[in-house]
């Protein structure tokens, strides 16, 4: 049944209007078996409407959904091999809990037997026994989700859809949620497509991240990828902090097999390494996204390929760690953001406002992005 | 709040509550009073207006006759309520206040120009003065009602509700009778009762509608043209307390109902 790498979904050049929004344009994407994939997003960027269209929710203006090898495009809901765990559960409140993960074994036409023993296994795998009999208003908003999860996996799917099933919980339980919601994906070995707006989130659980902005895809690549080689401004801005920084291409040069892009930043040289799918040509400006935890501060200047004095300006403690802005270049105008670890600190000594200090970072840890130009 | 006020407002208060129930207590006292004529002073009790009103086979018919116009009304009302609710509170179309406003006209009409209206139609269509007439003329009347607590009720449901019964399997019929129908149960429970109670209540439209078979306010109205007697007192209390089991009921239950969901 899960075959890895096998797509089980393809999204082709996929399109919906609502009125005159285009929620999601041209969507192309395939989504292979087994993978977490997370579809992120501010809203209204199209990736509710996406799981929507997967669900059978919504009918594409354009495009084609292919689910298994079977063309669902304008199949509805209760005839497609796909669950969701909707937002606010959607549990039917006259029912028991057994009775709501049972409903859809029942219209799937299981025997009693088959059904019964799919939900002994269920609650045992979701740690729900004991909570058959109860109703939804009698549980916590922890069980209720892992209620709507066992209701969904139930009938068996090939995909399951989850629609920001964590914005009800608390923040402390939404952590151990997300780890238990990975884990269970990876147990069951199902395909989860799941949607947020939460990067933390995003990044704690998936295989795959498709970060989309006015329903058009902005990068799509693991948790890793994105974080550390951010492809334009808007994935740099809405994953983490980052600092960007505006530089002119100077050239290309190979070092230790491999190719870094030279750039000029006010009169200092900076080096960044290149990637194949993009290459700057000299001459043009870009822009460069650095993440302040990949800034080294010391006393003395580093032995990096990039190194620039700076003087701190603002020391905000934050328990874990220090954040400083440290004002970089001539006139010291541009503001870096950088972290400082409490061991580090130590050894800095000289951490107040006020103090110069030196920056650097390795060529790879910048990441050129690609609608700088 | 000063002392004075308040207790102006509640002198107020009770002056209400006797004024409600006076009346109901002299009707319910003059059942059990051991004579024909109705007033004080009282001398002796008796129970035999009762007997006499569950001996007396004419009461006993007409009370059946009326709860069968009560209770098929008041299904027809629903299932037509329903109908229109389901049908007019999601969709968006031209023209749908329109049709909501046709839809609760019947509800505001003055009854004896509906009952005289009714009456004229159910002629033109040769349909016979009687049970069927009365059972349709209640059913106009009451439709409006249902599919407004209804709509008010099937507003509230969210639309994720009928998105997960679909989501596991269901068609639009079957998310219709097991997740929808439950959820309005409260409201159906409400509304039923208000229906029959509208139906055994009502005068204008079951004395216009109807043949030689009379409801009971028809009745009772027949009877006291012939002079008020203990008998009538009896019926009433007897309505009276039947009336007030169901409206308890319902409110009981539809509370309950509307906790668990």
């Amino acid at each position: 049944m899960t075959d890895p790498k096998y797509p089980i979904v393809q999204l082709e050049h996929v399109s919906k209007r609502f009125g005159s929004v285009l929620a999601v344009a041209d969507l192309h994407i395939t989504i292979e078996t087994g993978q977490f994939v997370t579809f992120l997003g501010p809203s209204g960027c199209g990736k509710s409407t996406t799981l929507r269209m997967l669900g059978g929710f919504e009918t594409p203006d354009q495009g084609r959904i292919i689910l298994g090898g079977e063309d669902v495009t304008s199949k509805p809901p209760n005839r497609r091999d796909v669950n969701m765990v909707f937002q606010d559960y959607a549990l039917f409140p006259h029912m028991s809990v057994a009775q709501n993960v049972a409903f859809g074994l029942e219209l799937k036409g299981r025997n009693r037997a088959e059904i019964d023993q799919r939900l002994t296994e269920l609650f045992e795998f979701l740690q729900l026994e004991g909570f058959s009999e109860r109703r939804p208003d009698q549980l916590s908003g922890g069980q209720r989700q892992r209620v709507a999860l066992a209701r969904a996996l139930a009938p068996d799917p090939k995909l399951l859809l989850l629609d920001e099933p964590l914005g009800a919980l608390d923040a402390k339980l939404r952590g151990q949620v997300q780890v238990e919601l990975k884990s269970i994906q990876q147990r069951t070995g199902k395909t989860f497509v799941f949607v947020t707006h939460d990067q933390e989130e995003a990044l704690t659980m998936s295989d795959r991240i498709v970060v989309m902005n006015q329903g058009q895809v902005m990068q799509d690549g693991t948790p890793e990828d994105l974080y550390h080689y951010p492809a334009n401004r808007f994935v740099a801005d809405f994953i983490g902090d980052t600092n960007l920084i505006s530089c002119t291409v100077r050239g290309e040069q190979r070092i230790d097999e491999r190719d870094e892009i030279i750039l000029d930043w006010n009169g200092t040289q900076l080096r960044a390494e290149a990637h194949n799918d993009y290459r700057p040509q000299p001459g043009q400006t870009v822009e460069i996204a650095l993440r302040p935890e990949s800034i080294l501060c010391s006393t003395e200047r580093p032995s990096l390929p990039n190194a620039l004095p700076g003087r701190i300006v603002q020391r905000l403690f934050k328990g874990s760690r220090t954040a400083v802005s440290i004002a970089i270049g001539e006139g010291q105008d541009t503001l870096l953001q950088a972290v400082l670890d409490p061991f580090l600190g130590q050894q800095l000594q000289n951490d107040q406002v006020g103090d110069s200090l030196w920056v650097g970072w390795l060529p790879e840890r910048m990441s050129i992005l690609r609608d700088s130009g | 709040m000063t002392a004075q006020t308040r207790i102006f407002l509640s002198v107020i208060y009770w002056a209400f509550v006797v004024y409600l129930f006076v009346p109901l207590l002299l009707m319910v006292t003059m059942g059990f009073k051991d004579s024909r004529f109705i007033g004080f002073p009282i001398k002796a009790w008796t129970l035999n207006w009762y007997a006499e009103v569950f001996r007396d086979t004419e009461v006993l018919g007409v009370f059946a006759f009326s709860m069968t116009i009560a209770l098929v009304s008041t299904l027809l009302s629903l299932i037509i309520g329903v109908w229109v609710a389901t049908f007019l509170g999601p969709n968006r179309f031209r023209g749908k206040l329109l049709v909501f406003a046709l839809t609760c006209l019947p509800a505001v009409i003055p009854g004896i120009i509906s009952a005289i209206s009714l009456r004229i139609f159910a002629r033109l269509i040769e349909l016979e003065p009687g049970m069927v007439a009365i059972i349709l003329g209640h059913t106009v009347h009451n439709v409006p009602f249902v599919a407004l607590v209804i709509m008010a009720r099937l507003s509230t449901l969210p639309p994720s509700q009928l998105e997960a019964a679909r989501d596991l399997g269901a068609d639009s019929l079957i998310a219709f009778m097991r997740v929808t129908l439950p959820y309005l149960r409260p409201a159906l429970i409400g509304a039923g009762v208000f229906c029959m109670l509208l139906s055994f209540d009502d005068f204008v439209r079951s004395f216009f509608l109807g043949g030689y078979e009379p409801t009971l306010p028809v009745l009772i109205f027949a009877k006291l043209r012939s002079g008020m007697s203990p008998e009538i007192n009896a019926i009433s209390t007897v309505v009276l307390i039947l009336t007030a089991i169901l409206g308890l009921w319902a409110e009981r239950s539809m509370r309950r109902l509307e906790r668990t969901s």
